[in-house]
């Protein structure tokens, strides 16, 4: 049997799984708003002030706060299977259009940030592993425990103050726009990106050299070498393929920290990303902003993570052919 | 329960005899502690006193590490910084400990739909980045040291509950529980003297991660603006109010993250050694 | 001809060199099987990875040479040595499905093998490994081309691992406990299949195990080695036929050879240097006409296999329609090979999984389905010993609280008395007063199954169920523990139900034997006659492939008649 074809019931029991998580995180958007304390609508119109009566009636329509809640959370799924996710309490522009103008420019910094992680990661974690006990394999694996310990905005600011401030070789923060100025469109990528990559670099090259050295460990190491097999041949042909499937795992549960660092990331370098309005519109208590960016980040983040169980599956034929 | 706690403290030791460079960092986090029990105490001026004249100066004589926006003495601020921080870190993570175990150990040695249903919820939970949850509880509910641990604390659940059902079904699958079984021992007896403590290093190590990434939660919201509320200082929020002064005073931002950077390293330092000492298999190699 | 001379062998340690191999010399023809056989911790397995060039990277040769054809293998730039295997010298392990890549199907395995030595193309490679796959009598070789290690069973993956150690014609093979992981009907076969394949390519192999009838069946010359030295080396006939040393003696004599004389133990090594036997106390018989003290009648067990493409599950009938009496005082061996469902079945005795249908009646009261509460004060009688001593004993408490425990679940007297009780236990079961405040990790494999022992006898049980209670230990120690369960049974009265894969084992220590067969009982009776004239086609399967020692066949054969 073809092992695609054997991946079929896999693919669609996972699909399955993901669609469940979506709806639990759609309804738990939806309810999160009745689950703080309190009367939602005085929430939203912020603790210190005092609203008239009527600017509260007036918003509590507007929500549709004023309909039985079955008919708000079938109205609300509804909404979310057609893309429409309402107006932003701001400005009443639909949150939907905000959303697809931002989450491009997330998108963009966390896939650069994650190509920075992967070609930094890999080869420093093999690097270590193959150097095992020696003076090189201390000081990388003593760089890799700096890079998961320093929080994001402090290394994004210290590579401000070197790359920016001292040797004006990149701007600062900011964004320009693809169609606008290429050129100063990536030039504004490369801080943040690396910024927020070096941290996932650090994750991978530990999780690189742990898995290694648990793979070389292993009885058929020893088979291939007693069968005469080099050890180039056998580090690049058996023992990277084994040890890829932990390394998978790790990045796919390391992307959730990624996505929860490029909170931080767009605030320090004012890139207006989806964080960025997310951020916003916390403090604006802009309530429909923040459940569709809440919502569309957290479907990334499942998305990511059947794609990675997906590949894992094709990496590891115990897993492709355990059902047959 | 007094026998893990005694456990805990000579795997330390043990720690800290056999390898030197470990002491080096244990002294550090000792350092901080120390910091975080006395720093009002050790602060030489008033961390709040406001000096319109003296904006974000460089080190002096009567400022060592210099001024804040507001003048404020920045080696003072950065004294009582650490104590929230660490107050919400550790009730955080005694949060995350004590809710996680449990539900680990439930959704291990517990009935069948009991685990389902336990690590179902826990993946819910895991398939949110935590910083975004805290971020909208924070912005909704309100800030400030007590619900930041128990905001942080929640959010950590799902990751101990996770270490804690792995390692109960790698126990409970041992025959020395069902020994425990065949002689008729309670489920009581079982977990609390079979499970328990044949669980508790993962869980140490689980313990120092949350640590860590509680510190670092903290002080992104605070970076952000949405923790730790001012004049109250705490030092992600000092980085946060600093990055908007990097050209005046770039020794401003540097104290405060090189704190924090440190904090966190030697908690993540000494949590990597507690991990390779009690994993047996790493220890053999 | 491969040729060892003074070959010395020391781990690297914090305080300096520990000598693990000292001054081993011997040298095997071409066409030749050199046994090597001693217990767990002999430095056995080390020996055969210094021939290969691949010792552990702590550990290093301080003295001798491995000469293949007068080549000292040991002074070998790397690149050169890294030639030789697998072409000329091979290697076949002991677990074979964790020694093959899980991730590459077993005949890429092979045909890899080959290339790296034969640059003759893949597609002969293909056809020399299928052709090879046929040789090693894998069922449906083309189909074992294709499967992955996980998809073959043990038994198929040790003949894919012979498949690719005799690919080359390689003139060394050394087999490193190769079927120490297999079931015994398996191990014959496996092991047929290395002498006969051995008569056509004319290597020189090294078998090492720590299995004596492994040995016996297989080998030409044994060497036997103790503590890293050589104790002594003869022509397995006569090894066996007249051992030399105190050491070789004890060993043979530790092996349970036919039923257990009443008041004669197994020789143990200790004894064999003292050159005494050991007696065991007298028991009174088991009572035919008494009733039975645990009878079992037509019990099922099912599991469901979450399975297949299609939803559902697939059902495995664990345990299939048994019914099994056990006496006061007597010993009933229950034998059967991995996966035959004996562990299930005494997991359903001692209720810890709840049958599908049948009867359980323990002294004449059926316990089928008491409440797990109404089931504590029967926990009393049945006690259990389990495997693996390394696995039963709750690595955070100490020896008291071990032996201890059944006595504080139970409520059983006050602090004192208990205290009182284990001390008297652990004495009782030859360990030592001091024993009391240590944790298990500080003893071996023996002593950590006499702490389980003395558990199991805490509250004065009928019935002890030991569960392959003795298949993880050494030879030598196995021979102690079995005196001990004696001594026990003659002087508490005990009933033993005696779970175990080996044979011999529980032949020596049966009054009667129930064979087990995918959850089927398909024979039962009294040892003698089972052993003597087996009725069941599985049981002359069985029997015919236990290893035997020379000598032992013939007694056999003479009760038989």
């Amino acid at each position: 049997m073809s092992p695609l074809i054997a991946l079929v019931p896999v693919v669609l029991r996972r699909l399955g799984t993901a669609l469940l998580q979506l709806l639990a995180v759609a309804t738990l958007v939806f309810a999160m708003l009745f689950l703080l304390p309190g009367d939602p609508v005085m929430i939203l119109l912020g603790q210190d002030s005092n609203p008239t009566p009527e600017a509260v009636a007036a918003l509590r329509e507007k929500l549709g706060l004023d309909r039985p809640i079955a008919v708000q959370y079938l109205d609300w799924l509804g909404g979310v299977l057609r893309g429409d996710f309402g107006r932003s309490l701001a400005n009443d522009y639909p949150v939907a259009q905000y959303i697809a103008q931002t989450l491009p420019r997330t998108l963009e910094l966390a896939v650069a940030a994650i190509l920075v992680a992967v070609v930094i990661g890999l080869p420093v974690g093999i690097a270590a592993a193959l150097r095992r006990g020696t003076l090189a394999d201390s000081l990388l694996t003593s760089a890799t425990t700096l890079g998961i310990s320093v929080p994001v905005y402090i290394l994004g600011a210290l590579l401000i103050l070197i790359f920016a401030q001292g040797l004006n070789w990149l701007p600062a923060s900011g964004y320009t726009d693809l169609s606008r100025n290429a050129l100063e469109h990536f030039r504004k990528l490369v801080l943040p990106a690396v910024t927020l990559g070096l941290g996932l670099a650090a994750s991978i090259a530990r999780m690189t050299r742990a898995s290694m050295l648990e793979i070389l460990g292993r009885d058929f190491v020893r088979t291939l070498r007693a069968k005469g097999m080099g050890e180039t041949q056998i580090i690049w042909q058996h023992v990277l393929r084994s040890a890829a499937i932990p390394i998978v795992t790790i990045v796919g549960l390391q992307l959730g920290n990624l996505l929860g660092g490029t909170v931080l990331v767009e605030a320090l370098f004012n890139w207006p990303g989806l964080a960025t309005m997310l951020v916003k519109a916390v403090g604006d208590r802009d309530y429909p902003m923040v459940q569709g960016a809440i919502l569309t980040i957290a479907a990334a983040f499942i998305l990511i993570n059947l794609a990675v169980e997906l590949i894992y599956s094709l990496l590891d034929p115990r897993i492709r052919r355990r059902r047959q | 329960m007094t026998r893990p706690m005694r456990g805990i403290v000579h795997t330390l030791r043990d720690l800290a005899r056999s390898r030197p460079a470990i002491r080096l960092w244990m002294g550090v986090l000792a350092l901080i502690v120390l910091v975080a029990l006395f720093g009002p105490l050790m602060a030489p001026q008033d961390a709040f006193a406001i000096n319109p004249l003296a904006v974000l100066q460089g080190p002096s004589a009567a400022h060592p590490l210099g001024t804040d926006e507001f003048g404020r003495d920045l080696l003072s601020r950065l004294l009582i910084g650490i104590r929230p921080t660490m107050l919400v870190a550790l009730g955080a993570t005694a949060i995350a400990a004590a809710g996680g175990t449990t539900l680990g150990i439930f959704a291990a040695y517990g009935p069948n739909w009991l685990g389902t249903t336990i690590m179902r919820g826990v993946d819910v939970m895991l398939s949110f980045p935590p910083i975004l949850l805290a971020l909208l509880a924070v912005g909704f509910w309100k800030s400030g040291v007590s619900s930041l641990i128990i905001v942080i604390g929640i959010l950590y659940i799902p990751h101990f509950a996770r270490v804690a059902q792995a390692a109960t079904l790698q126990v409970v699958r041992q025959e020395f529980i069902e020994a425990e079984h065949s002689m008729g021992a309670p489920y009581r007896r079982v977990v609390a003297t079979g499970i328990l403590p044949n669980i508790l290093s993962p869980l140490v190590v689980q313990a120092t991660l949350t640590l860590a990434a509680a510190i670092l939660l903290e002080s992104g919201l605070s970076f952000l603006g949405l923790g730790i509320v001012p004049p109250e200082p705490s030092w992600g929020q000092m980085i946060g109010t600093a990055r908007g002064y990097l050209g005046q005073n770039p020794l401003y931002v540097l104290w405060p993250s090189a704190c924090l950077a440190l904090t966190v390293l030697a908690i993540n330092i000494i949590g990597d050694a507690l991990r390779d000492h009690l994993d047996p298999r790493l220890r053999q190699v | 001809m491969l040729k060892i001379e003074g070959l010395s062998i020391a781990f690297r340690t914090a305080e300096g060199l520990r000598p693990a191999v000292t001054d081993m010399s011997f040298e095997i023809a071409p066409g030749e099987i050199l046994g090597l056989v001693g217990e767990s911790g002999s430095g056995k397995t080390l020996m055969s990875l210094a021939v290969m060039g691949l010792l552990p990277p702590n550990a290093v040769v301080t003295a001798g040479r491995v000469l293949d054809q007068g080549t000292d293998l040991l002074g070998l730039p790397p690149e050169a040595l890294r030639r030789r295997r697998g072409a000329e010298i091979s290697m076949i392990f002991q677990d074979p499905i964790a020694s093959l890549d899980p991730l590459y199907r077993c005949g890429d395995q092979v045909i890899e093998a080959i290339l790296l030595h034969e640059p003759i193309g893949r597609r002969a490679a293909r056809a020399r490994a299928l052709e090879l796959f046929e040789r090693v009598r894998l069922p449906d070789p083309a189909r074992a081309m294709r499967a992955y290690p996980h998809e073959l069973s043990g038994g198929q993956c040790q003949r894919v691992m012979i498949a690719m150690a005799i690919v080359c014609r390689p003139r060394i093979i050394i087999a490193d406990e190769p079927t120490t992981a297999l079931d015994v009907t398996v191990q014959r076969q496996v092991l047929d299949l290395l002498r006969e394949l051995n008569r056509e390519v004319g290597a020189a192999i090294l078998l090492i195990t720590h299995d004596l009838g492994v040995i016996a069946q297989t080998a030409d010359r044994v060497a036997v080695m103790y503590q890293g030295r050589m104790v002594e080396e003869a022509r397995t006939a006569d090894l066996f036929a007249r051992p030399q040393q105190p050491y070789t003696r004890g060993l043979i004599g530790a092996m349970p050879q036919g039923r257990q004389a009443p008041g004669q133990g197994l020789t143990t090594v200790a004894a064999a240097a003292a050159g005494t036997t050991r007696a065991i106390a007298l028991r009174t018989p088991p009572d035919p006409s008494a009733p039975p003290l645990l009878e079992i009648r037509d019990l099922d067990k099912s599991y469901r296999v979450p399975g297949g493409l299609v939803p559902g599950a697939r059902t495995v009938r664990a345990v299939d329609g048994v019914s099994l009496s056990i006496w006061p005082r007597e010993t009933l061996g229950l034998v059967g090979e991995s996966g035959c469902g004996k562990t299930t079945l005494s997991r359903l005795i001692m209720r810890l999984s709840e049958p599908d249908s049948g009867q359980m009646l323990f002294a004449g009261r059926d316990i089928t389905h008491l409440s797990p509460k109404a089931m504590v004060p029967l926990r009393r009688e049945i006690s259990m010993v389990f495997q693996n001593p390394y696995g039963s004993l709750n690595p955070r408490q100490t020896v008291e609280e071990l032996v201890g425990a059944p006595l504080i679940i139970h409520g059983e007297g006050d602090a004192a008395s208990r205290q009182a009780r284990v001390a008297r236990l652990v004495e009782h079961v030859g360990l030592p007063r001091a024993a009391l405040s240590r944790y298990p990790h500080e003893f071996s494999g023996g002593q950590r199954q006499r702490i389980v022992i003395a558990r199991a006898l805490a509250l004065n049980p009928r019935l002890v169920i030991c569960d392959e209670a003795v298949s993880a230990l050494d030879l030598s120690v196995q021979a102690q523990v079995l005196n001990l369960l004696a001594d026990l049974q003659a002087e508490h009265d005990l009933a033993y139900l005696f779970i175990s894969h080996d044979l011999s084992v529980v032949e020596h220590v049966s009054d009667r034997i129930a064979v087990m067969q995918k959850g089927r009982i398909v024979e039962t009776g009294p040892a003698e006659a089972i052993f003597a004239a087996p009725r069941d086609p599985y049981t002359r399967a069985l029997l015919s492939a236990v290893p035997r020692i020379p000598g032992q066949s013939a007694r056999s054969e003479e009760t038989a008649r």
